[in-house]
């Protein structure tokens, strides 16, 4: 070969590659990726398909009860107006204040045929400062939604909702119990989310037996989000109790509460499970695992199964919701997430519609609501959902990046795996870490190995390091145990870092209760038990 | 130069445009952010030249926010398995989400141990934001920071605080009027020297607030007085005054507590016990018990005024005297020992919380 000739060949090969690179740095710029950095900058797309962004989010924005938006009737009917039966039902109300509620109850087939003829003096009594008025109004309203389904019928059922869904705050339990009945017993089915509201977090100053309760109405609705709250609710007073007890939970209602949840769950399941509140503590742990062990094996049909949403209403209220992602909502407590959940799967088409708006934190929120409730469909429906989502996998911003790759992870099906090994790289540290989380709680043997490849990469000391060890660890990978556990014992206590990723391998540690050092020794080495477990229960599942 | 070295040439040229082309796009997607040559990925980056604010900082809630013990605990947090608790206990950069009390935080994933940390405030669209007032060393610094009014506004603060409405409580008093904001108290001057010797006013990152003692003492006044009461019994009448805070106290309506504690003594020191029923808080001894806080309200009720009070919040407005009546036989008791205990959750018991007033009144 000349000296010539291989310049020549050399500058071709150059050129090559020259082209290559510039293609490959062109193509990276022409992947269409969504401009949006912050809430919709540099975007003039709508907050949600349905919702134009040149008209300002219509939300209070600090000071705000989804309960109210929900309660607003979608069309309320003309209210009839009677002078003289107002007067009389007006009388009747003060006479009832001053007498006992079974005194009163004399005073309502009267009431109840004026309130038919002019409802202004009921509604208005449902305000009244005098419980007696207040008890006596929510019974009147039951009655006449009662009657929805009798010959007299019920002339004015969704004006009755709304009233009774603004009111489900009084002070006097009994009250809000009426009212929750009387909106449960209209049957509608845009009232679905202000029964989830009802129960959306569970140390809320919300009555108890109201929450148990609406989360009964709602599965024997078969509208499954209540689901959850009920098996909590059977967990009281035993030794497997969830965050419900408290001090101010503290109630001699318990078991009352268990029997109106057992009641929901035996109406889907065909079963008590062999319930009872008087049982031992080991027979009532053992019924509440028999119910878990069913609802695991049973949610999806069940879901499956649920009413379409397809009521117009109910679709102006979801879309509402997703619009309020978009307002100052952020945490469960006061943002409306837990009821879309809890609105189950069939939302699915509303929820990636509305991934194509511009409001950052609508799609953040949407994406988090996708990846609670993709595990609920059929693994054959959820490859569309990926597809759906995995355009968001290169948005601009990570956070919108790192919950779609959530949701993807979320579905536990083979193909997702592929998309979690790509996302490990530390170029995204976030993306990465999310991904490591994902194929932890995988727990299959392709997922230790894409970990432990991952791990002989990465350096031991990169900042990723440590919720790798984790993340193995929480896969069944039990080779990086003795280092980590080295780390919860430290001379300082547990580093903290260690401690963190702890979340991902057991449910709860202890380790906050253990103030000395025999105790976090103690508390380690019950740590480690539970983690070596977990991981021959997990290699025992694949056998 | 011959063709071919000249193709060479610019095939690099290419080549090395080509690399450009991704670099550019990676590094906008890409949360290794990178500033003058500093890793902004996380604010352990930020350590080794302001090693005086790092320790400022090491030593305060924030950066505790996401590892302190008692948010951990099960009926806290759980280990942050409540996973509502971590925009606000490991934000990502508020200045790259929005501040102002209409916007959120958004959950960091990366280095949630650092809590609260410097990103958290000074990271701003990839670079870093610093003070509006910069000094000369800090133009020439290597993370290059430039100026951003708003770190000092309260609303940097609002997208976290006011999720417990304290933005909108200081907003309601008179504080703003009088020009005070969050960093006149969270925030306090304190003298730093820069690489180059010269010495500037700085501000405190220790950021006390309800975990400092000493903070806790300027936040109110308390007073007693006795006054006649029907028949031949008395009472005696506590006022406690918030005084000091800029917002309600106790602040953070989810979490935080105040108990005021009287406890009749008779002659021959025996403590009268309480005849009140026990419900609904854990109550351990004393005659009589005042809790100022606001329990179980909804998470997004604003509370700025005394009407808006639902009938279970007590916590006290900035500037506000609320007042508790322990009716007493004379004859029967001699003195009462009123205390004020501050705690961070309302389950903690009297010897878990903070006693923050403590004084025996001869009746």
């Amino acid at each position: 070969m000349t000296r010539a000739y291989g310049s020549r060949r050399a500058a071709r090969l150059a050129v090559a590659l020259a082209a290559v690179a510039l293609f490959c740095g062109c193509r990276r710029e022409a992947t269409p990726v969504p401009a949006t950095g912050g809430d919709g900058k540099e975007d003039a797309r709508p907050f949600t398909p349905w919702h134009a962004r040149e008209r300002p989010l219509p939300f209070p924005q600090s000071e705000w009860y989804w309960q109210d938006l929900l309660a607003a009737a979608p069309a309320p009917e003309p209210l009839p107006s009677e002078p003289e039966a107002a007067k009389r039902l007006a009388a009747a109300f003060e006479r009832v204040a001053s007498l006992t509620d079974l005194q009163s109850e004399e005073e309502l087939p009267a009431m109840v045929a004026d309130a038919r003829r002019d409802p202004a003096p009921l509604l208005a009594a449902l305000d009244d400062a005098r419980r007696e008025v207040r008890h006596a109004a929510a019974r009147i309203m039951l009655r006449l939604i009662s009657a929805r389904r009798r010959p007299e019928g019920c002339p004015f059922q969704q004006r009755l909702v709304e009233a009774a869904a603004g009111h489900l705050r009084d002070d006097a339990d009994e009250v809000a119990l009426l009212h929750l009945e009387t909106i449960a017993r209209s049957e509608l089915p845009w009232i679905a989310p202000i029964l989830l509201k009802t129960f959306g977090k569970v140390d809320n100053h919300r009555l108890t037996v109201l929450r148990i309760r609406s989360a009964a109405k709602l599965v024997l609705a078969r509208c499954y989000g209540g689901m959850p709250v009920l098996i909590r609710a059977l967990k009281e007073n035993t030794s497997i109790q969830d965050d419900v007890n408290r001090d101010w939970d503290a109630s001699y209602q318990t078991a009352w509460w268990k029997e109106e949840a057992m009641a929901a769950i035996a109406a889907a399941a065909g079963s008590d499970f062999g319930h009872s509140p008087d049982v031992s503590d080991a027979d009532q742990v053992a019924c509440v695992h028999r119910v878990e062990q069913w609802w695991r094996e049973n949610h999806v049909r069940l879901w499956s199964e649920s009413p379409a949403i397809d009521d117009p209403a109910l679709v102006e209220r979801v879309k509402l919701l997703i619009l309020g992602f978009g307002t100052f909502q952020s945490r469960n407590v006061d943002n409306c997430g837990f009821i879309l959940v809890g609105l189950g799967p069939k939302l699915a088409p509303l929820l990636l519609e509305a991934l194509s708006g511009s409001s950052f934190m609508i799609r953040r929120h949407v994406l988090g609501v996708l990846t609670a409730l993709i595990g609920e469909v059929p693994e054959s429906e959820r490859a569309s959902w990926i597809e759906a989502v995995t355009p968001s996998l290169s948005d601009r911003d990570p956070a919108i990046r790192v919950r779609a790759l959530e949701v993807i992870g979320a579905s536990r099906i083979a193909t997702a795996a592929a998309t979690l090994e790509k996302a490990l790289s530390p170029e995204d540290v976030a993306l990465c870490e999310t991904a490591m989380r994902q194929l932890a709680a995988q727990g299959t043997r392709e997922a230790r190995s894409v970990l432990e490849r991952f791990a002989s990469r990465l350096p031991p000391e990169h900042l990723l390091a440590i919720p790798l060890q984790a993340a193995r660890l929480a896969a069944g990978d039990l080779a990086p145990l003795k280092e980590y556990l080295q780390k919860l014992d430290g001379e300082r206590g547990p580093d903290p870092k260690a401690r963190m990723y702890l979340s991902w391998i057991v449910d709860a540690d202890g380790l906050s209760e253990a103030t000395t050092p025999e105790e976090r020794k103690r508390v380690i080495a019950q740590v480690e038990q539970v983690i070596r477990g977990r991981a021959a229960a997990m290699k025992g599942s694949e056998q | 130069m011959s063709r071919a070295r000249l193709l060479v040439g610019v095939a690099l040229l290419a080549a090395f445009a080509g690399f450009l082309l991704l670099l550019e796009r990676y590094g906008t997607t890409s949360t290794a952010v990178a500033q003058g040559g500093i890793d902004l990925t996380t604010s352990y980056s930020c350590q080794p030249c302001h090693a005086d604010v790092w320790s400022e900082w090491e030593s305060s809630i924030h950066a505790q926010a996401f590892t302190d013990p008692l948010v951990l605990a099960e009926k806290q947090s759980n280990n942050f398995r409540k996973q509502e608790c971590i925009p606000c206990h490991a934000p990502a950069p508020v200045l790259e989400h929005g501040i102002g009390k209409l916007e959120r935080v958004v959950e960091r994933v990366t280095a949630r141990e650092l809590g609260v940390d410097c990103l958290s405030c000074h990271r701003d669209e990839g670079r870093v934001a610093g003070p509006a007032a910069r000094s000369a060393a800090s133009a020439r610094a290597p993370c290059q920071p430039h100026a951003r009014a708003e770190l000092a506004s309260p609303a940097l603060c609002a997208p976290c605080h006011n999720q417990h409405n304290t933005v909108d409580e200081w907003e309601a008093s008179s504080y703003p009027n009088a020009g005070v904001t969050c960093l006149d108290c969270h925030m306090q001057p304190v003298q730093r020297t820069s690489a180059d010797g010269t010495t500037r006013t700085g501000r405190s990152h220790k950021f006390p607030g309800g975990h400092d003692p000493e903070m806790l003492g300027k936040a109110f006044t308390l007073r007693t007085e006795m006054r006649d009461a029907a028949a031949s019994g008395k009472l005696l009448v506590v006022f406690v005054t918030n005084s000091g805070a800029g917002h309600n106290f106790p602040a953070d309506a989810r979490h935080r507590a105040l108990d005021l504690v009287v406890t009749l003594v008779q002659p021959d020191g025996v403590e009268v016990p309480s005849r009140e029923a026990s419900r609904p808080y854990r109550r351990e001894r004393g005659t009589a018990r005042r809790r100022f806080r606001n329990p179980y309200r909804e998470e997004s009720e604003r509370i700025t005024n005394r009407e808006q009070f639902g009938r279970e919040n007590t916590q006290i407005l900035a500037g506000e005297t609320l007042s508790f009546e322990v009716p007493y036989d004379p004859a029967a008791v001699s003195e009462a020992r009123v205390e004020l205990i501050y705690k961070l959750t309302p389950i903690q018991s009297d010897d878990e919380g903070v006693r923050v007033h403590d004084a025996r009144v001869r009746l």
